[in-house]
């Protein structure tokens, strides 16, 4: 019974080891997507999303990404910090680190670990430390939900600010590209004697 | 104060304190030697600077103006010049930034810092000592064999860790450490064994006070001692030093309590010291926290109780049964003296000397009247007195606090005891006193458990429903029930019990232990019934017994987790039906969240730990970490069969307090989850409408790819990245500081006043719409810790 619970968690933990977590991951990523992105550095085995039922809507889907070997686990985390890695758009990158077992929801429990529990009397001195822990605990989760939404907020005006220059970005070589197109360019470099060659890139931003 | 300013001697007293308190900006502590050319430096081994006692070897932050960092170190010695100046001697750490060129190695740590060795320049500097700005809690993580192991928590409240030495001559890290540095023993260096700085760090923020009187137990022992050995000596010492926290540490156990008694008795000065001792305990008394003031009530009730118990007793004195007496009270004291010892283990580091100083306060009065007694014991023979003295000197609690303590009762009250008190002076009733002290001996080191004795029968449901005041009138009302017969036997002053007890003191030994034991044992089971089942209504009928509250034995005593009977969890986790049951559950109310749980803790685990506690079955899932959420706790999401179990659950654990493991309670709420659905669009993805016809740019943007260097969607990516490591951090020091859970039982709760500065610092900067505030939000805090 030991020896098979011990068994069990080794076998999870080792799974733990061959599994990549990414988050900052766009809701049309699916795994077929995810799958292709990462074909390139391993096999993936499997895919998972991790549910997000607490938080607001709005925050970024994860996922445990199960690999063949620890081996690929690296490559697929070097690589995703080195370089920006797009998954369904651009240019918010996604991210990708070393699973760690908390985030496994079917995870099996510890071998040897015994859960012991005791209800204080209000009368006991450990009382009132006891309820100024939950008060912590639940001022914690506040804090953690304001931090949260901070966050949110900062991407939200990142991207507004983002989208912003990329629009007056394309409106300038909208303007180069009209100017090209209608002759104005040349006509001008004529005027002044300039040479001028055709070309000046497209309007793409990659 | 200004109450008191028309009673002279108090309104000093307290004028006094307060100075004290102003001037607590500097204090020396143990003195060392002499030193110097012509030795008039004196060398010191501890400080108290700005509220923060400082001991030798500790390690600092020196502040240097202009410099934003503050710099690390470990006193190594500390003196006063002849003129007054004060010194130290700083043994220095480097940060990695300061020693980046001989920087050859990779830091292991995020937060290394590397000790300074070898000869030379940099070793260590001597500065004014007020350039301390600080404790700073540096832990050695060196693997060597010198160095006594570090906890995890340890690490985790570390500030700062090192293993590795920079030769300051000749600029080479080495992770060797050599016998000495700086001509001090390498043992300082590593880990402290024993007494583990983080501790003391610890009680400081909760309470300077504490944290004083801690280090000044020792000196008072010391005092202690005098004052057992010679009247004479100590009266002004006494007064000087035992100011308010003295006292109470004076006393550690009630051993040492009877021989100050018996000082006392000896000499009326004495005795006036007491008293002053007992005004001086008294602000301190009243600084008392929350927590504390329950343990105060407590422990006056206890001395309550012995003070009954020595009041019977001494009647009894004046009775022939002296020696049969002594008997027991030498098991009495034993007992009392093991249970003394016993509190002090249990009730939290910070709240032993509140404790002590109560119990103190109270039997100080006590010992006030001793005068009085001492005629009674006049008549007894010489060996009995030693051990009767101390009784009396109890006893004359009984005779004048009674009053006060009775007016606190209820009238009923009144009248056992005057039925008790009348009881005294009768032959007959040696027994049910005998029977009576040893019961609560018995009770006392059964840590209040008082449940089943006989003998303190009229207090005791008063005290129960005093100390349980937020108590349930439900609970009194067992009480009554059990107690029942103990009414009558002491209203009634029934013969044959009391027969039966004078009969044979085997017999009423007897009779009384296994009360004890059963009192012992039952505890679990009631503590248990109590809490389990109280929605059916089925009370225990024994009284609740007090739960254990020793940390040190928490572990025997909680009651174990066991696995649910049918456990059929395999199932619950595809992802499917959960949802859609969640769904379901969250429509009828069914959905619990569960909080705070411990982050190790298992879905399964989840459902044993409800199925143990409230006998229901549930099914739970924890909520799975992400990158955001903390590492230091867990959520869980149950579905419970019917809305009112959930709803039962949630006001009980709401209600009471259920502790888990690591001294955690469980906070329950009715959860209320959203469910995902499914978006098109993600912050921080762009699209420009109008490329959408040309094919290469869309195909551009949905296949992944890592991106170059030399295109905007680069440069963007970068900024996203830095935004992202911004936050990273963000939540890093959020969940560094909110990790107060520590399972040593001494330490009571710890919360970082950083983690709220920090939040108050976004509020505030979002309040007025910053940009970048993440960055300078927390160096600011780094800078406050």
């Amino acid at each position: 019974m030991g020896s098979a619970e011990q068994g069990e968690y080794a076998a999870f933990e080792e799974k733990v080891r061959r599994t990549v977590y990414m988050d900052n991951l766009s809701p049309n990523v699916t795994e077929s997507v995810v799958r292709t992105a990462l074909d390139q550095y391993g096999t993936v085995k499997s895919v998972h999303f991790i549910p997000n039922y607490l938080e607001p809507q709005n925050i970024p889907q994860c996922a445990l990404v199960e690999m063949e070997t620890g081996k690929q686990v690296e490559v697929v985390i070097s690589t995703i910090s080195q370089f920006p890695f797009m998954m369904s758009g651009m240019p918010r990158p996604v991210r990708a680190r070393a699973a760690k077992v908390e985030m496994f929801s079917d995870r099996p429990r510890q071998p040897g670990r015994r859960i012991h529990f005791r209800w204080l009397d209000p009368a006991d001195p450990d009382f009132e430390v006891a309820n100024k822990l939950k008060h912590l605990a639940k001022r914690h989760a506040t804090e953690t939900a304001v931090m949260l939404k901070h966050q949110l907020e900062k991407e939200e005006k990142l991207a507004k600010q983002q989208g912003e220059a990329l629009k007056a970005n394309y409106k300038k070589y909208e303007m180069i590209d009209s100017l090209m197109a209608d002759g104005t360019a040349r006509r001008l470099a004529r005027r002044y004697d300039l040479r001028v060659s055709d070309d000046s890139g497209p309007s793409t931003f990659h | 104060m200004f109450y008191y300013s028309g009673q002279g001697e108090a309104c000093y007293e307290s004028m006094v304190e307060v100075d004290e308190v102003e001037n607590l900006e500097f204090k020396w502590g143990k003195k060392r030697g002499l030193g110097g050319g012509k030795k008039d430096v004196q060398f010191y081994e501890s400080f108290t600077y700005d509220g923060l006692e400082y001991t030798l070897y500790d390690n600092v932050f020196i502040r240097k103006e202009g410099d934003p960092k503050p710099y690390l170190g470990k006193l190594i010695e500390i003196w006063e010049n002849p003129d007054t100046s004060k010194e130290v001697k700083v043994l220095w750490f480097f940060r990695p930034c300061e020693i980046s060129n001989f920087l050859v190695v990779k830091l292991t740590h995020s937060n290394e810092i590397f000790l300074a060795s070898g000869e030379g320049v940099g070793l260590a500097d001597i500065n004014p000592l007020e350039a301390i700005s600080g404790k700073c809690n540096i832990v050695c993580v060196s693997k060597d064999s010198r160095n006594p192991e570090h906890s995890n928590e340890e690490l985790q409240m570390a500030d700062f860790v090192f293993y590795r030495t920079f030769h300051v001559g000749h600029w080479i890290i080495s992770d060797k450490i050599g016998d000495k540095i700086a001509g001090i023993d390498v043992k300082f260096f590593f880990n402290r064994a024993g007494s583990q700085k983080p501790c003391s760090v610890c009680n400081l923020g909760i309470d300077n006070t504490h944290a004083r009187e801690n280090a000044m137990a020792t000196n008072e022992r010391d005092i202690l001692c005098k004052l057992n050995s010679s009247d004479d000596q100590f009266p002004e010492d006494d007064e000087q030093e035992g100011q308010k926290p003295v006292v109470g540490e004076k006393l550690a156990a009630n051993d040492r309590q009877e021989n100050v008694f018996v000082c006392k008795t000896a000499s009326p000065k004495v005795e006036e010291n007491s008293d002053v001792n007992v005004r001086s305990v008294k602000p301190n008394f009243s600084l008392g926290e929350k927590p504390v003031s329950v343990v105060a009530t407590e422990s006056i009730e206890l001395t309550n109780i012995n003070d009954r118990q020595e009041n019977t007793s001494g009647e009894k004195i004046d009775l022939s049964c002296n020696v049969k007496e002594n008997a027991y009270l030498k098991v009495l004291l034993v007992k009392q003296e093991s249970t003394s010892s016993e509190k002090i283990g249990r009730v939290g580091k910070s709240f032993v000397n509140q404790v002590k100083v109560d119990e103190n306060f109270k039997s100080t009065k006590d010992s006030g009247e001793v005068d009085q007694r001492s005629q009674k014991k006049a008549k007894l023979d010489s060996t009995v007195k030693v051990s009767n003295d101390k009784n009396t000197n109890k006893d004359s609690g009984e005779v004048h606090e009674r009053p006060q303590k009775k007016a606190k009762l209820d009238s009923t009250v009144k009248v056992f005891t005057d039925k008790n008190m009348n009881k005294d002076s009768g032959e007959v009733d040696e027994g049910p006193h005998k029977k009576s002290k040893l019961a609560s001996a018995v009770k006392v080191s059964n840590d209040k458990n008082m449940k089943k004795d006989s003998g303190e029968v009229d207090e005791r449901p008063h005290k129960k429903a005093k100390l349980a005041s937020a108590a349930k009138v439900s609970c009194e009302k067992n009480m009554n029930n059990v107690l029942n017969p103990n009414h009558d036997f002491d209203g009634n002053n029934s013969k044959p019990s009391v027969l039966n007890f004078t009969a044979s003191e085997d017999k009423s030994r007897r009779a009384i232990d296994p009360l004890g034991t059963t009192g012992n044992s039952s505890k679990k089971v009631k503590v248990d019934d109590k809490f389990t089942k109280p929605s059916n209504g089925k009370q225990s009928k024994e009284c609740p017994a007090w739960p254990p509250k020793d940390g040190i034995k928490t572990g025997d005593k909680a009651v174990g987790v066991t696995s649910r009977p049918d456990s059929d969890r395999s199932k619950w986790f595809a992802e499917l039906p959960w949802e859609e049951r969640m769904q379901d559950a969250h429509e009828h109310g069914r959905l619990v969240l569960f909080q705070n749980l411990d982050p190790c803790c298992t879905s399964a685990e989840v459902e044993d730990i409800v199925w143990s506690v409230f006998k229901e079955t549930c099914r739970a899932k924890v909520v799975q970490r992400t990158a955001y959420s903390s590492p230091h706790s867990a959520q869980a999401l149950a579905i419970f069969k019917t809305s009112e179990v959930a709803e039962g659950v949630v006001t009980k654990l709401d209600e009471g307090c259920l502790l888990l493991p690591n001294r955690r309670p469980l906070v329950a709420s009715m959860a209320n989850p959203c469910f995902p659905r499914k978006q098109s669009t993600f912050v921080g993805h762009l699209i420009l409408d109008k490329l959408k016809p040309q094919r290469e740019m869309k195909e551009a943007v949905s296949t992944s790819h890592s991106s170059q260097p030399n295109t905007l969607e680069y440069d963007m990516a970068m900024e996203w990245c830095l935004l992202v490591e911004r936050s990273d951090q963000f939540w890093k020091r959020l969940y560094k500081w909110s990790s107060w859970w520590k399972p040593d039982s001494n330490s009571v709760l710890r919360c970082s006043p950083t983690r709220f500065c920090l939040l108050e610092l976004i509020e505030y900067a979002q309040s007025k719409a910053r940009a970048p505030v993440l960055g300078s939000g927390g160096k600011f805090c780094d800078e406050r810790m």
